[in-house]
């Protein structure tokens, strides 16, 4: 349509190119191919240095993200009281994305307003994208509400935990408190 | 004849240049395959190799295979359809944008058509690959036909010499300059996603600057070509930078565009049925990306990350080719500026894919009505062809543009009958009064229908419009409180709008109702007062830099110096708006220059944007930056004229020269270059792993794991998970679980339901805030997690999420099962 005139580039010839763009027609791009060769090198080298090339990679490949995730099985079925401290199952899942193999050793506890309480421990070497199954058995003897139920991993934040109701009396004197090792499936999935 | 004269030296021709023998000259005269060059043969190659890989779902070599698919899906069909004749005089871009608006919106109704005729047939899935694939033949066929039927200009050989030409070493330059810019912009989100810093990004945010600033200088010396191509790279470059944070779909509007989309391919075919959304309804997001991503194979999230941009980076273009129809190129550049700088472009829009779509289907919509070299019918047809594939793509794009198109035609009957009168008491009439016109009531008429159709009856997802528009008038009378989004406090037409607490209280205040509503048949925790109590804090502004450091000891208040950059962008924004359509109304040479209905249409841009502002529940419901990007689309060139015209008294050389600096310092300022320089300001999610937009919307590799293992809990669907930010990032979209049945509500404290699963997601664990969006703003508040956790069991941790769930009374004990 009406394309304006002023201002534009210089005079466009038929492929749309302007004159003002043929001044230096012989000499040019001879400087690409040579800047283009040293950007190549220079590239090349740096990969041959081990600091450098972490860079690249940082630069274009995902890096894996490095935690571990601590999780019930059956978290709709956790239990929200225990009134005689009955024994019951206990299932949870540690999952390793640390990228490397590690032993993780789980203890899981009680703790009320009186204190704190070991149920059961257990360790397993895990390897890089695998999950450990845990299925345990625990009695929680708690005296006072709330009781707090949790799985903790030593040398690791994180901590999944359940809160039970106490609803009946217990006497002192038939708590345990010596730690009582998981028993029970352990087994290891990738 | 005989002549005695002696002989004339003869000029003996030069022998031909000797070059290597070509393939085809080895072939008998008779063989076929000499009739066709080697690109044809290439591509028939190619289109073999596309359609054996997915009928045999055969896997094809990462980043060649998707680039394959993507030049069989698009970029063939688009340039079969570029060299038909169908565009007449239509230049370079105007006829890519044709083209590539024509290709989309042919890929849109050809997966429509399938959807409803397939199943017919007994093909339930119509949206799968093998049918996908067969699809793309039959366009791409059917486009070398109409071809062969319409010949257009074809690059041949001399072409193809001219445009090697056309490089100069200025002009490699400033295409090695946007190219690098694309390439440091990947790298730098890449490194930004791994924790490795923001350098390469700043980097390409600075070279994208300087080729800017190259392209200004240089313009008389490169060809158009040349400048639109940079300015492409430039605005992909921008594109990357955002679409490209996070590994996973990143961003607000686009955790539910992805939704739609993993539904459409997970059962195989589109149905508004399957989720009675509006969302659902935008075939951009449905059917659209199910057909790349059947072509493409690349991960789900890639389709939106990359490919969308490498289609919406476009749009900038057609805006230059837009302002190329009655400004000079300067003029053209900086409009394509004030388009690309604006913050929605390359902060939002990656985000809001269907809107991108549906902008560039108004960028051809606008290119049609101003074509003067085609006839009036055939601008009309296109227009409302154009209009239906925006609405098709973008609802509110669709209602915006249509408000538009119904002021610019008021505005012209108004000022056409006054002219006529006055005409008509002095002299002859002036010839555009008689001359017919693209905006007619005829289209606005139709597209009205158009829209009406889809919204309401094709889809029924239009139902928002209603309760809006009865919103903004009881809010206008006031029945009921007016609304206004917090961005409204950048218009000069409203400056003060509610402080952040006070958003906080009304949401408070409206959850509080809805508890007591609700609580008959929904068990809320209890909570202590100071629980319900909810503060608002600042969101917390990067730390000075030690550029900002030195300006700060030398008096230079850094912090307040940012926010006023950015304040006076906006203003001198609007300023030159104003400015310019004064300056079309003052000076006759002026209007002369532009289109008539241009003209009206910038008129109804700005006009559509003062409703928006002014008229209560639209900036909150439509968002008034991203109305203010898609008038940009119509007048940003009256904002460089509008610049020039404030800046005229400074001379006819330094005018220019303050107007394009102006818009360089406003790009410098709104992609964060400057405010990363100096620090003190909010960080962008293209320059940091911090702020607002980080903490709203970037999906963190464990949030994932967390959304994962909630998939396989029970009593999790249809609606019992709870989270904050943007909550949809925890929407279940694997294909065996992705659903339009789900819905995940606020976090918000007083909204923590006896049942949910409350997922506590990074930012909440490493900031300790969160934040509630109402009203079209985002306010960071301290969550009370420490509440949370005393009354809920911890039920799954990874260190990045943590999810609670309360426990429920007579469940009785675990068990296995």
């Amino acid at each position: 349509m009406n394309q304006p005139d002023e201002d534009t580039a210089a005079p466009q010839d038929s492929a749309g190119r302007s004159e003002a763009a043929d001044g230096d027609a012989p000499s040019r791009r001879r400087w690409w191919p040579i800047a283009g060769a040293v950007v190549a090198v220079a590239i090349a080298a740096s990969l041959l240095v081990p600091a450098s090339r972490h860079q690249w990679a940082l630069s274009i490949i995902r890096q894996p993200a490095r935690y571990t995730a601590l999780s019930f099985r059956y978290a709709w079925l956790l239990p929200t009281s225990n009134p005689s401290s009955r024994t019951f199952p206990l299932f949870f899942t540690i999952r390793n994305e640390q990228g490397h193999t590690l032993n993780y050793h789980y203890i899981i506890r009680q703790s009320d307003a009186v204190g704190s309480q070991t149920l059961s421990t257990g360790a397993q070497a895990i390897t890089s994208g695998a999950t450990w199954f845990v299925d345990t058995k625990v009695r929680p003897t708690c005296s006072v509400s709330p009781c707090r139920v949790e799985v903790v991993l030593p040398g690791h934040a994180e901590t999944i935990d359940f809160i039970l109701t106490v609803t009946g009396a217990v006497r002192p004197h038939k708590r345990k408190p010596a730690a009582r090792h998981g028993h029970g499936h352990h087994s290891s999935r990738s | 004849m005989r002549t005695d004269s002696p002989a004339l030296p003869v000029a003996t021709p030069p022998p031909p240049p000797s070059r290597p023998a070509r393939w085809r000259e080895y072939l008998s005269r008779e063989h076929p395959w000499r009739e066709y060059p080697w690109p044809v043969v290439t591509s028939v190659a190619l289109v073999a190799v596309v359609n054996v890989a997915v009928l045999a779902n055969l896997p094809l070599p990462p980043f060649i295979g998707p680039a394959i698919g993507f030049w069989f899906i698009l970029i063939q069909p688009v340039y079969l359809l570029h060299t038909t004749g169908l565009w007449g005089q239509a230049r370079g871009a105007e006829r890519l944008g044709y083209s590539l608006a024509g290709v989309i919106f042919g890929l849109m109704l050809a997966g429509l058509a399938a959807d409803l005729v397939l199943p017919v047939v007994g093909l339930e899935r119509p949206l799968d690959p093998r049918p996908v694939v067969l699809l793309a033949d039959l366009i791409t066929v059917g486009l070398y036909l109409l071809r062969r039927r319409y010949p257009g200009p074809r690059p041949d050989r001399r072409a193809i010499a001219a445009v090697k030409a056309a490089i100069t070493p200025l002009a490699g330059r400033l295409l090695a300059g946007s190219g690098l810019t694309v390439v440091l912009a990947i790298m730098g989100a890449n490194r930004l996603n791994n924790d490795a810093g923001d350098l390469v990004s700043l980097l390409a945010l600075a070279l994208g600057v300087l080729t800017v600033i190259f392209l200004l200088l240089w313009r008389h010396e490169v060809t158009e070509t040349v400048i639109m191509v940079s300015l492409y790279l430039l605005s992909l470059a921008l594109l990357l930078m955002t679409s490209l944070r996070g590994w996973y779909v990143t961003g607000h509007d686009i955790q539910t565009e992805y939704q739609v989309f993993q539904l459409t391919q997970a059962n195989g075919r589109w149905e508004i049925a399957n989720f009675h959304n509006a969302y659902n309804a935008c075939l951009s997001i449905t059917i659209l990306p199910t057909e790349l991503a059947d072509i493409l194979r690349v991960d789900g999230p890639y389709i939106y990350k990359v490919f969308f941009q490498l289609i919406f980076a476009v749009c900038p273009v057609l805006v230059y080719a837009i302002a190329r129809r009655y400004w000079p190129v300067a003029t053209a550049i900086l409009a394509c500026v004030y388009f690309i700088s604006f913050p929605t472009f390359f902060t939002d829009m990656p985000f809001i894919n269907r809107q991108e779509i549906g902008l560039l289907f108004v960028a051809v919509a606008v290119l049609t009505i101003t074509n003067g070299s085609w006839d009036i019918i055939r601008r009309r047809l296109t227009l409302i062809a154009a209009c239906v594939a925006v609405e098709m793509s973008h609802y509110s794009s669709m209602y915006i543009f249509l408000g538009i198109l119904a002021i610019a035609w008021v505005i012209e009957r108004v000022l056409a009958l006054r002219k006529g009168r006055t005409s008509a008491a002095h002299a002859e009439p002036p010839p555009w009064i008689s001359v017919p016109r693209v905006i007619g009531i005829g289209t606005v008429v139709a597209v009205g229908v158009v829209t009406i159709g889809w919204g309401f009856l094709a889809t029924q997802s239009a139902g928002a419009v209603l309760t809006d528009a009865k919103a903004a008038v009881s809010g206008l009378l006031g029945h009921s409180a007016a609304a206004r989004s917090g961005n409204v406090s950048y218009s000069i037409l409203f400056g003060k709008t509610a402080t952040p607490q006070e958003v906080l209280n009304d949401y408070t205040k409206a959850v509080l109702k809805i508890r007591a509503a609700t609580s008959g048949d929904t068990s809320y925790l209890e909570q202590p007062g100071e629980v319900t109590r909810i503060k608002a804090v600042a969101q917390p502004a990067l730390p000075l830099t030690s550029a900002g450091r030195l300006f700060a000891d030398a008096g230079v208040p850094v912090a307040g110096l940012n926010t006023a950059i950015r304040l006076a962008a906006a203003d001198a924004e609007q300023v030159f708006v104003a400015a310019g359509l004064i300056a079309f109304a003052v000076a006759r040479r002026f209007r002369k220059k532009v289109g008539w209905e241009f003209l009206c249409l910038g008129i109804g841009a700005v006009l559509m944007l003062a409703v928006v502002t002014i008229v209560p529940d639209l900036s909150v419901d439509y968002g008034l930056l991203r109305v203010f990007q898609e008038a940009l689309i119509m007048i940003a060139p009256v904002v460089v004229t509008g610049s020039m015209a404030i800046f005229r008294p400074l001379g006819v050389t330094w005018a220019p020269r303050v107007a394009a600096g102006v818009a360089v310092a406003i790009l410098i300022s709104t992609t964060g270059l400057l405010p990363q320089l100096l620090g003190g300001y909010q960080a962008q999610l293209n320059l940091n792993n911090s702020g607002q937009y980080y903490d709203s919307y970037y999906t963190h590799p464990q949030e994932v794991a967390g959304a994962t293992w909630l998939a396989w809990q029970n009593g999790v669907l249809p609606a019992n998970v709870e989270a904050t930010h943007a909550s949809t990032r925890f929407l279940f979209t694997a294909p065996g679980h992705v659903t339009g049945q789900q819905f995940i509500e606020d976090a918000f404290p007083p909204l923590l339901r006896q049942r949910a699963w409350v997922v506590i997601d990074y930012s909440i664990l490493h900031t300790g805030l969160a934040t509630a969006a109402y009203d079209g703003d985002i306010i960071p508040y301290r969550y009370p997690l420490l509440f949370l956790s005393q009354s809920s069991n911890l039920v799954y941790d990874n260190g990045g999420v943590e999810i609670y769930r309360k426990g429920l009374p007579k469940r009785g004990h675990q068990a296995a099962g």
